[in-house]
C-alpha cells in the first residue's frame, strides 16, 4: 500500500535515530497503517488472531496498549490520526483490495481445514481487514488511555502531515511514503515494530531502527519540487491511480527530471493514465483536512483501561497491571515536559 | 583551507569534548580565525550546549579562512581518551582532504602519535538560539551542585530549583519522600547571588547530571542563572573560552 519510492530517497535525507531522540517530541500516526501491523502481525501460528471469550479480536488492542506505553515510556508523546471516508479517486484501490481479501479469506479456511498452517497463516494475514469494531475499540482504548486521537475527513496519511506541517505535530509516522506526498516536513518510521522484522514469506528478520525523512532534505537532494516528487509517485503509481507499466522510481525520477512534469514524461513515453495527473496531483496538494481537532494527552483512566481489557476481553490482569504502572509512570514523568523550541 | 591548533594540554581539551559530548553525539565546530565554537541542541532539543575556545587559549593558531567542521564527538573522544597526563594536542583540519589529525606530544617532545579523524558531512541546519533573559543569578560551588543533583535523584526524576536572594534551594519529591538541599549566600557553597525575587522551575535531573558531572572537571564554580518557569542557563568560566548550556524546564500543570 502506498507510494513506492525508497529505491530514490537519498541517504542524506535519511536520520537514523533511536526512539528516545523523540523525547517530547508529539508524533501524528497513521492510525489505520499501525492497525493493520497488529492485525496482521500479531496471530498465532495458524492465522488466528488473538480473541477473547466472545470471539471478538484483540490483536489490536494488545498492540496498541503495549506499543503506545513503550512510546510514553521512550517520553515520545503520540496522536492517533484516523481515516475518514476515502477520497473518490481511491474507490478501485479499496474495491480490488476488498476482493483480494475476500479471495484470502477463502484460501485461509482452506488452508486450515487442510492442516497447512504456515500457508494458513499468511493467507489469514493478507485477509485482515480492519472493520467498524476494531477502529472503535481501538479509539475507545486509546481515549481511555488519555492519548489524542484525531479523526480525519478523508485520508489519515494527509492528516498528520497537516498535522505535521502546522507544527502541532513533529513529524507525521507511517510505512506508507504517502505523507511525504502531503507535504508532512519529516516523516517517521519504524516505530511501531522496532527490534526485527520478519521477512514476508520468509523465516528470516531483519533489523529495523527507526528512521526519519526530511522532506526539504529529499528534495534538494534530488533537486526537485514537492510537486515533481508527486509527479514521480504518478508515473510509479499510487492509491489512487496505477503507474505506467515498467516504470520504477528510478526511471520516474529521470522522467520527471528531464521532461519536467508526469504529463510531459507521459507524452514522451506515448502513454497515458486511467486518471489524469493534474487530478491526482491535486489530491495530493490539496486533501480534505481538517483544523478542527485537539491534541491533549490527559491523565490516564487506569480502572477504564483495565476494566475493558481484562473485564471485556480477557487479557491477563498481571499484565495489564504492571504494563498500567509503566504508563503511571510514564504519565507522571512526560506531564510538563518541554523543550527548548518553545523559547526560540 | 586548513586549520591548526596548537594547546598546553591534551588532557584538558579532553575534558572539554567530554562535556560537550553530554549533549551530542555528533556536531559542527564553526572555525574562524578568532576561535572554534560548537552550538549544539540534544536531538530532543531539551538542552542546548554553546562551547568557544578562542585563539589565546592556544600556544599556535592558525586559521585560514572561515570554515565548518562536523564530527563524530563520541569517536572523536575515542582518540582523546588515549591521552596521558602532561602531553601536549595538535589538531590540524584540511577543508579539503575533510580530515581531523589529533596529534598527542609527550612532555619530551620524544613521542608524538598522531590519530587522523574522517568528518562527517555539515548538514546545514540553523542552531538558532533561544531568546531569554533571567530574573536571578547564582554563582555556587560546582561539586555542591552535583552533590544536590545526585541526592536528589534518590527520590525523582525531576528537581525544582530556586533561586531567592539569600539562597539557593534544590526540592526533589517523589513517591519515598523529599531531598531539599539549601546553599546559603556567603557560606563556603554561594559566591554571589543576583536577585531581588524568588525565581523557580523544574529541570530534569538526569539533564542535569550528564552537564554537571563531566564540566565538574573543568570549574570548581558555576554560574545558575533562571526566571521562574523558564530555562536555566549553567555557565561554567573557563579560560580563554565559554561553555553554557540551557536546559528547557518542566512546566508542572495544576
Amino acid at each position: 500500500m502506498g507510494v513506492k519510492l525508497g529505491d530514490i530517497i537519498p541517504e542524506r535525507a535519511v536520520e537514523r535515530i533511536r526512539l528516545e531522540d523523540l523525547t517530547g517530541k508529539a508524533i501524528a500516526f497513521d492510525a489505520y497503517n499501525i492497525l493493520y501491523q497488529f492485525i496482521t502481525v500479531i496471530r498465532g501460528p495458524d492465522g488466528r488472531p488473538l480473541m477473547d471469550h466472545r470471539g471478538r479480536i484483540t490483536s489490536h488492542l494488545s498492540g496498541m496498549f503495549f506499543r503506545t506505553i513503550n512510546f510514553l515510556k521512550a517520553g515520545l508523546k503520540p496522536i492517533y490520526v484516523y481515516d475518514g471516508r476515502p477520497p473518490e479517486l481511491k474507490r478501485e484501490t479499496v474495491e480490488r483490495r476488498e476482493e483480494r481479501r475476500s479471495e484470502a479469506a477463502e484460501l485461509y479456511e482452506r488452508a486450515l481445514r487442510e492442516g497447512r498452517l504456515e500457508e494458513a497463516r499468511k493467507y489469514a494475514q493478507q485477509a485482515a481487514t480492519l472493520n467498524q469494531y476494531i477502529v472503535e475499540s481501538s479509539k475507545r482504548l486509546l481515549q481511555l488511555m488519555g492519548i489524542p486521537v484525531v479523526q480525519a475527513p478523508s485520508e489519515g496519511e494527509a492528516q498528520a502531515a497537516h498535522l505535521a506541517s502546522k507544527g502541532d505535530a513533529y513529524a507525521s509516522a507511517s510505512q506508507d511514503m504517502d505523507s511525504l506526498l502531503f507535504g508532512s516536513p519529516r516523516l517517521v518510521r519504524n516505530l511501531s515494530i522496532v527490534g526485527r522484522r520478519k521477512l514476508p514469506g520468509r523465516r528470516e528478520y531483519v533489523e529495523v531502527v527507526p528512521e526519519v525523512i526530511y522532506l526539504d532534505r529529499l528534495l534538494e537532494e534530488l533537486g526537485i519540487t514537492r510537486e515533481q516528487l508527486i509527479d514521480i509517485a504518478i508515473l510509479v503509481g499510487t492509491d489512487y491511480c496505477e503507474g505506467v507499466k515498467g516504470v520504477g522510481p528510478k526511471t520516474a525520477l529521470k522522467l520527471v527530471k528531464q521532461y519536467g512534469s508526469a504529463e510531459a514524461a507521459l507524452r514522451h513515453l506515448g502513454k497515458s493514465l486511467e486518471k489524469s495527473p493534474e487530478e491526482v496531483r491535486e489530491a495530493f496538494l490539496k486533501p480534505k483536512v481538517t483544523d478542527e481537532y485537539v491534541v491533549e494527552w490527559r491523565e490516564p483512566d487506569y480502572d477504564g483501561v483495565k476494566d475493558m481489557l481484562c473485564g471485556e476481553h480477557d487479557f491477563s490482569e498481571e499484565r495489564v497491571e504492571k504494563a498500567l504502572g509503566e504508563l503511571r509512570a510514564a504519565y507522571k514523568r512526560q506531564k510538563g515536559v518541554t523543550s527548548l523550541d518553545a523559547w526560540l | 583551507m586548513s586549520f591548526r591548533m596548537r594547546l598546553p594540554s591534551a588532557d584538558y581539551f579532553s575534558d572539554l569534548v567530554k562535556a560537550i559530548h553530554a549533549i551530542v553525539d555528533e556536531g559542527t565546530f564553526q572555525i574562524t580565525s578568532e576561535s572554534i565554537r560548537l552550538v549544539a541542541m540534544d536531538p530532543a532539543h531539551i538542552s542546548l550546549v554553546d562551547f568557544e575556545l578562542s585563539n589565546s587559549a592556544a600556544e599556535e593558531y592558525e586559521c585560514s579562512g572561515e570554515m565548518k567542521m562536523t564530527v563524530s564527538i563520541s569517536e572523536l573522544m575515542k582518540f582523546l581518551k588515549r591521552a596521558k597526563k602532561g602531553e601536549s594536542l595538535i589538531l590540524t583540519y584540511n577543508d579539503e582532504t575533510k580530515k581531523l589529525s589529533i596529534t598527542l606530544i609527550d612532555a619530551t617532545g620524544s613521542r608524538e602519535r598522531t590519530f587522523t579523524l574522517n568528518t562527517l558531512e555539515t548538514v546545514e541546519t540553523r542552531t538558532a538560539t533561544p531568546n531569554l533573559t533571567f530574573d536571578a543569578k547564582a554563582r555556587v560551588n560546582t561539586d555542591a551542585v552535583k552533590d544536590a543533583v545526585k541526592d536528589s535523584s534518590l527520590v525523582s526524576d525531576y528537581v525544582k530549583i530556586t533561586i531567592a536572594p539569600e539562597e539557593v534551594i534544590f526540592l526533589a519529591k517523589g513517591e519515598l519522600g523529599t531531598v531539599q538541599t539549601k546553599l546559603t549566600k556567603m557560606g563556603a557553597t554561594v559566591y554571589d547571588i543576583e536577585t531581588d525575587k524568588e525565581v523557580w522551575a523544574h529541570f530534569s535531573i538526569s539533564y542535569l547530571d550528564k552537564i554537571v558531572r563531566p564540566a565538574s572537571e573543568l570549574s570548581d564554580e558555576m554560574v545558575m542563572e533562571l526566571s521562574t518557569n523558564k530555562p536555566i542557563r549553567l555557565g561554567f568560566p573557563i579560560p580563554s573560552g565559554k561553555l553554557e548550556y540551557l536546559i528547557a524546564p518542566r512546566i508542572e500543570g495544576e
